[in-house]
């Protein structure tokens, strides 16, 4: 298993695609074999007053006793070319929707907190990486495995401006 | 009435619409359920109502659904249960999503919106329209609904509220996915498999064995699931057997992505590969898999069955076999003398001779120098090759059966010593030798690993000593 980070997160590219926002990741591995990363957003966090957004790619933050850590869904895992950049498309809602803990709730906020994250202005992200692809042990607890494989982080934080894609022009639609 | 649906904060809506509809399947269309949409109640600023039932149905799930409902068979008034069916956008309070999944939390624990009652979210877009996988029972997946998923929540809830919450999270899923399957009957699914708690977003799990799903043309082909069910449910249930399945997806997975780039460049190669060694080693698994269960008996028979399938005749005939022990001495002469000029890779006449010169080369440069690779891909290959070639030969089955114990007997016997072995106290050392007795039942391979073992861990000699001459656990599968 990789002892320390090895990728490198180039660039971080934001845009809406179909309704959706797209974060696309170019992934360095400069090793000389084949590299396996998380490709599914596994924490996303929002800050709406400094318009900070903030997602993970791994389970770290999940503990034995967090309510989703025995059905954790099986990562999505795109393997990074060797000594090459591979480019990792992320998908999120443009809206999310988060619920507050009763704890949050003490001044009478709604439950759900609603993040509109096409208006961030910064997002960090956090990639997990292995040497071989996840595979599931049912021996094994399930955070427990997800957080061993994806123990080795890359992180990046990047200013975007989420834009619609652009449309050609007329002319280039008729020609 | 305890079984609240919750339709709004004030600012977001839930589709209570599409809970009513799973709650009536689960209540097996019992027009005696109801829902009092206009008694609404606030909890902590959600508006929910509540369900009502005068059971008529007889059934599991509706009997349950009368549980939670007319509070019987100990479902206390309080605390409530509240249901939100949220769609993919939602995220628990510390951003984990919701997408593809549902979450039952029990009162006092971090997340819950609400301080005295449980609440459950389910995504009833099923992962935005995706579909969600699990692993079905007896291998391979199946699709989860929304009414199913809905049921398993409740599963959870159920016990919350009964205090019959398992002591472990494992174990209350275990319990979940149990009551899940009284509703996979109803609605007529194939079973959850209750020992295996994985599923995703999808058809299923997509990275994993992709030169033999390339080969045999599906990540979910029978095959593959049938070996993929006995690699995770059998082979990596001791700590020696994780470990050696991890170093060997280190190794592999070294060379494997470009074994698949070569076969996506040069399609010819697929063909070369599937009938050259990825279906002569799905043969070779499978006189594995019943070697272990059957303790060795009916090996000849087995081959003498794989030899007259009419599928995979082009790979189990005689030439082709012949060919294989062929390219497999060769690379056993690299592996003892470094002959490596030698190697070349046994292909269709017709396939052109430069991309499989390439994937020599591969082959050649990577699986001999590991110990790993020789011994999980080579030699069982080379044990099936050369007992499909004495069937084919005519040799008598008894004395096919004894060449081909014989063999796996010593090869198992060889088995490579990771040094995980190191890390044991001599009773788990004990425990996981007791674990290899699955393939260890014969007395040749168990002497032969336990001078092994002692040699290379001296502190576990004595236990090595007793494990050789023990009886082996267990016995053949009926």
């Amino acid at each position: 298993m990789l002892e320390e980070p090895t990728i490198q997160l180039e660039e971080i590219d934001a845009n809406l695609k179909e309704e959706n926002v797209v974060l696309t990741i170019a992934v360095r591995n400069p090793t000389d074999r084949t590299l396996y990363a998380y490709a599914s957003p596994r924490r996303i966090e929002y800050d709406p007053s400094t318009r900070k957004l903030t997602v993970a790619l791994h389970d770290q933050h999940i503990g034995p006793d967090h309510p989703m850590a025995p059905h954790l869904p099986h990562p999505r895992i795109e393997p990074l070319e060797a000594e090459g950049v591979t480019p990792v498309a992320v998908q999120l809602p443009p809206v999310v929707r988060r619920v507050r803990s009763a704890a949050e709730r003490t001044s009478g906020e709604p439950m759900v907190e609603v993040w509109e994250i096409t208006e961030a202005t910064e997002v960090t992200v956090e990639v997990a990486h292995q040497d071989t692809p996840y595979y599931y042990n049912p021996h094994v607890d399930k955070e427990a495995q997800l957080k061993r494989w994806g123990g080795q982080i890359a992180r990046k934080t990047s200013r975007v401006k989420i834009v619609p894609p652009r449309r050609p022009p007329d002319a280039e639609l008729d020609g | 009435m305890s079984l609240l649906i919750a339709t709004t904060d004030g600012t977001t809506t839930f589709s209570d619409g599409q809970v009513q509809v799973d709650l009536i399947s689960i209540a097996l269309m019992d027009t005696g359920l109801g829902f009092a949409e206009t008694t609404t109640t606030d909890i902590e600023g959600v508006t929910t109502y509540p369900v009502t039932y005068t059971q008529s149905e007889a059934g599991v799930t509706a009997d349950r659904v009368d549980d939670l409902v007319n509070n019987t068979n100990g479902v206390p008034a309080n605390p409530r249960i509240v249901i939100f069916g949220v769609d993919d956008s939602f995220v628990l309070s510390d951003g984990t999503p919701l997408k593809g999944n549902g979450v039952a939390i029990p009162v006092g624990v971090t997340g819950n919106p609400f301080t005295a009652d449980v609440a459950t979210f389910y995504d009833i877009t099923l992962c935005g329209g995706q579909g969600i996988w699990v692993d079905a029972e007896g291998g391979g997946t199946t699709q989860m609904t929304t009414d199913v998923l809905l049921y398993h929540e409740l599963s959870h809830c159920f016990h919350f509220v009964t205090g019959t919450t398992a002591p472990t999270s494992a174990e209350e899923e275990v319990a979940a996915e149990i009551d899940e399957n009284d509703m996979r009957d109803v609605r007529g699914l194939t079973h959850r498999d209750v020992n295996s708690h994985n599923g995703g977003c999808g058809g299923g799990p997509v990275n994993c064995c992709i030169i033999a799903s390339l080969a045999t043309g599906s990540p979910y082909s029978e095959e593959i699931n049938s070996f993929r069910h006995y690699r995770e449910h059998t082979l990596r249930g001791s700590i020696v057997g994780d470990d050696f399945f991890e170093r060997l997806y280190h190794s592999y997975y070294a060379f494997s992505p470009e074994v698949v780039r070569l076969m996506g460049r040069k399609p010819v190669l697929g063909d070369a590969v599937r009938s050259g060694y990825v279906v002569p080693l799905l043969g070779a698994l499978e006189l594995l898999i019943h070697y272990g269960k059957h303790r060795g008996a009916g090996v000849a028979g087995l081959l003498l069955d794989q030899s007259r399938r009419p599928d995979c005749r082009h790979a189990f005939g005689r030439t082709a076999v012949a060919g294989l022990v062929t390219q497999i001495d060769l690379v056993e002469a690299v592996v003892r003398h470094g002959a490596l000029e030698n190697v070349a890779v046994h292909a269709p006449s017709t396939a052109p001779q430069a991309p499989v010169e390439e994937l020599a080369d591969l082959i050649r440069s990577r699986i001999v120098e590991h110990e790993l690779l020789q011994f999980a891909l080579v030699d069982p290959l080379r044990i099936w090759a050369r007992g499909m070639l004495e069937i084919h030969d005519g040799i008598r089955p008894e004395a096919v059966e004894e060449h081909v114990t014989s063999a796996l007997a010593e090869w198992v016997g060889g088995l490579p010593i990771g040094e995980v072995w190191t890390s044991f106290s001599r009773l788990k050392a004990g425990d996981e030798l007791v674990a290899l007795d699955q393939f260890m039942f014969d007395r040749r391979a168990r002497t032969t690993f336990g001078r092994r073992l002692a040699e290379q861990v001296p502190a576990l000699a004595g236990v090595c000593t007793e494990w050789s001459a023990a009886e082996p656990e267990g016995g053949p599968d009926a």
